[in-house]
């Protein structure tokens, strides 16, 4: 569904992304993990067009993102790190303009936001201004919005900040089942290694731009010379070269 | 504190030119020319005028007092509703006070807020205040005293104009905070703004009241018909009820020398400026708890807070398909917005108040010792012109940042499979749309108070017609193809190069289709004002067509639009 080859991108001095490679089919999640300025946001807002590749080529679904920017759009559902909108617009609205951007017809929207502000429990409030809203439940409207139009492709930039506990399981059944029942597949950026750990059928991790090592978290965990029982954190603190004693 | 806040705003200063450094030097050049175009024009205007005056024997001192009241009373006007709009926002919404209120500092918060809202109310003082100031001391001379006396009496006037707009609305703010109960939240900034409104709309139309009421011959000739020099009471009478007539007065003693009765009049602004800090001093006490009201209850945290659970509502409700769903957002975004709304209050109530001139030359016109038609020419003309600047002042603020306000929407604009050019058409659609009907009401409402013919109406609303949609249009596509990457604040965007290109090309080009319409009015020679409508025309499609075309390829919202990092 998601094929990047040897994408690079470089903004004045600094390589953001440089020469990166990797695939997500269809069912599968995923996550990409590395410190601030790695380079994960960048491969996700180029992918979903808000930046243009210097070298490499990124297609989803087979079409190239930069020759067919509308097609491959159509297909992705993205959830931003930083889920702003319209501060006088209710969430209720919000959906269904969002939903009407993406082309799905009225009777369909209505079905499916009632349908999917029930996921977290959001009936009652989404009559509300957005400006009113906490961080949570913006996040919460924003991964919602890009469930409307049934993406193939859902990428996501840190999921769970700000949500709670129970709001951060009910994100990692819904995305796990999205990829398992729906074949829907998930590209996710984060530093929640828990929630990476979870639900992660792939793991990327990047330094400095580059992809150091990726696989499953038992394939990582081997180049990582670590045992079966170390997590992701430790595998992560590992392969970027630094070490923190046992508490 | 006042130190904080000033090594805050010179890091400000050295933050803002610490990218793109030349085109924002370039647009601080540019708006230094128009500063010093707009105060040499003030000076030889406020100069040629007052040197005419002087030389009138009868008519000097009720000349010289009518004008300084009619300037004074618009000034205080401006600067109070200005001060009004920004007042508000800056003190309950300011971004900093989040963190001043926090601090142990927290009564400082009111002093951060007045210093920001004196700021924005300095700038017309600068422009217009000083050059006329110096030019009136040229005139009646007595430099030495009359120009420090005067810069003086209207620094006074600022503080007064600003501290009073902010007493008001903490007064409001204070009468909802105890009107407050469990089911309504009055203290909110929504009934903030209406009340504001609803201020603002009634001093508009005492104001437009007044003008409307005043009659030339009573104002002018109220002495005995003996007399060598008009007698003042009747300009008096008419402005005593306006705080600003001893600011006129006092400009009036300075004229004629009369020092001591100048420092009279500067001693009792003085005392009301005192008066007002003083009543904001008080309120700092207060301010903590105003504050914290409006802030309550605008964070809903919490899911499924109600059990009342109103039945679904599609979006967008009258038009259909993305671009219908775009219009409406627009609808939303601008008149959801208290703040964006008592702009448009504000901005309306400055073109009433050009109507209600309208009527009182209207009606005074026969005692101008000219004829009626061209009277009538040259305000219908003035009304084509005033037109295209409230357009201008409204695409300025509202239509050029339009885009660069979006882009912290980027994420939802600028990734879904609506192409930019389609955004651009909703845009256009619902700007051209909302300012031909309020440009073609007023227009007919004046033409109407005119009586001018129904040829010369039909030509003023091709003409305004026209107008609207190419300032609409070009401010669009400038903000689409130029967007700020800095800030999605209107305010700041509309004072970016752009900006001020925008104001240059439309002032001009409003100025020109006006002129061209005067000819016609007063020659019913219509070549050269169907001319330029259809080159107008031909200029807008021209213009569409280049931003939709460029657009296609170049996406207003991309990251790549001055991006300097990436995580």
């Amino acid at each position: 569904m998601l094929l990047i080859k040897n994408f690079s991108k470089q903004f004045g001095a600094l390589k953001a992304v440089d020469d990166v490679s990797l695939e997500v089919n269809n069912g599968e999640i995923f996550c990409i993990i590395g410190p601030n300025g790695a380079g994960k946001t960048t491969i996700i807002k180029t992918t979903v067009g808000l930046l243009a590749p210097d070298k490499g080529t990124i297609t989803v679904d087979g079409k190239d993102v930069v020759a067919f920017p509308q097609a491959t759009k159509a297909i992705i559902g993205y959830i931003p790190d930083d889920p702003s909108a319209w501060s006088g617009m209710t969430g209720e609205e919000f959906l269904h303009f969002v939903g009407t951007l993406f082309g799905v017809p009225e009777q369909e929207r209505l079905d499916r936001v009632k349908k999917l502000l029930s996921i977290f429990e959001l009936e009652g409030i989404e009559k509300n201004y957005f400006e009113t809203y906490s961080r949570g439940n913006k996040q919460k409207f924003s991964i919602l919005a890009a469930l409307l139009h049934k993406p193939k492709l859902l990428l996501v930039d840190e999921p769970v900040v700000g949500l709670d506990p129970l709001s951060v399981r009910r994100v990692k059944d819904l995305f796990v089942r999205l990829a398992k029942d729906e074949g829907v597949s998930i590209f996710i950026a984060t530093h929640t290694l828990s929630f990476a750990q979870d639900i992660a059928t792939h793991v990327g991790i990047m330094n400095h731009g580059k992809m150091i090592a990726r696989g499953t978290v038992d394939e990582l965990r081997a180049k990582a010379n670590l045992h079966k029982e170390a997590t992701l954190e430790d595998v992560y603190l590992a392969l970027t070269g630094n070490s923190f004693p046992s508490a | 504190m006042i130190g904080s806040f000033l090594r805050l705003f010179t890091k400000g200063v050295r933050g803002y030119f610490a990218k793109r450094t030349v085109p924002k030097l370039i647009t601080v050049f540019l708006f230094l020319l128009v500063v010093i175009g707009v105060a040499t024009a003030v000076f030889f205007g406020v100069r040629e005028g007052f040197t005419l005056i002087q030389n009138q024997t009868y008519g000097r001192q009720t000349l010289s007092l009518y004008i300084y009241e009619a300037f004074f009373l618009i000034l205080g006007y401006l600067m109070f509703a200005s001060a009004i709009v920004s007042g508000l926002f800056t003190l309950f919404r300011g971004d900093a006070n989040n963190w001043i209120v926090a601090s142990p500092r927290y009564k400082s918060a009111i002093l951060r807020a007045g210093f920001g809202i004196l700021d924005s109310a300095t700038g017309t003082l600068l422009v217009i205040g000083i050059p006329a100031i110096l030019a009136l001391a040229g005139v009646y001379g007595g430099g030495a005293i009359s120009i420090p006396s005067a810069l003086i009496a209207l620094l006074l006037l600022t503080l007064i104009t600003s501290g009073l707009a902010m007493v008001i609305i903490l007064l409001f703010a204070t009468a909802l905070y105890y009107l407050r109960g469990p089911t309504w939240r009055a203290l909110h900034v929504k009934w903030l703004a209406v009340l504001s409104g609803i201020l603002m709309a009634a001093l508009t139309y005492g104001l437009v009241r007044t003008i409307v009421g005043m009659n030339i011959f009573s104002l002018f000739i109220s002495g005995p018909i003996t007399a060598t020099t008009a007698n003042i009471d009747g300009v008096v009478a008419a402005f005593h009820w306006f705080p600003t007539t001893i600011l006129a007065l006092m400009m009036l003693a300075l004229q004629n020398h009369a020092w001591a009765l100048a420092w009279e009049y500067i001693g009792g602004i003085a005392a009301a400026a005192i008066f007002v800090m003083l009543i904001i001093y008080l309120f700092s006490f207060k301010f903590l708890k105003l504050w914290q009201g409006v802030q309550e209850g605008s964070f809903e945290a919490r899911t499924s807070i109600t059990a009342i659970h109103k039945p679904p509502r599609a979006f967008p409700r009258f038009l259909k398909s993305d671009l219908g769903a775009l219009f409406e957002k627009e609808v939303i975004v601008n008149f959801r917005s208290a703040r964006d709304s008592l702009w448009v209050v504000f901005i309306l109530g400055l073109w009433v108040l050009q109507t209600g001139l309208n009527i009182f030359l209207r009606k005074n016109s026969a005692n101008y010792g000219t004829s009626e038609v061209n009277i009538i020419a040259l305000i219908q003309a003035l009304q084509a012109a005033t037109t295209v600047f409230f357009t201008s002042t409204f695409a300025l603020r509202f239509v050029l940042p339009s885009f660069s306000s979006d882009r912290r929407m980027a994420w939802i604009m600028g990734t879904s499979p609506v192409a930019p050019r389609r955004i651009f058409f909703s845009k256009l659609s619902f700007y051209a749309i909302t300012f031909l009907l309020l440009g073609i009401v007023v227009g007919i409402v004046n033409a109407a108070i005119l009586g001018i013919s129904l040829v010369a109406e039909g030509m003023f609303i091709l003409l305004i017609a026209v107008m609207i949609v190419g300032i609409t249009a070009f401010a669009l596509s400038l903000g689409a193809l130029f967007p700020n990457t800095e800030s999605d604040d209107p305010e700041t965007v509309s004072t970016s190069l752009p900006g001020l290109g925008f104001t240059f090309i439309s002032l001009a080009y409003g100025g020109a289709g006006a002129w061209l319409y005067y000819i016609f009015l007063k020659t019913f020679q219509g070549a050269a004002v169907y001319s330029f409508i259809v080159g107008s025309v031909v200029l807008v499609v021209l213009m569409i067509v280049v931003a939709s075309t460029r657009l296609k390829t170049f996406n207003p919202f991309s990251d790549e639009v001055g991006v300097e990092g990436g995580d």
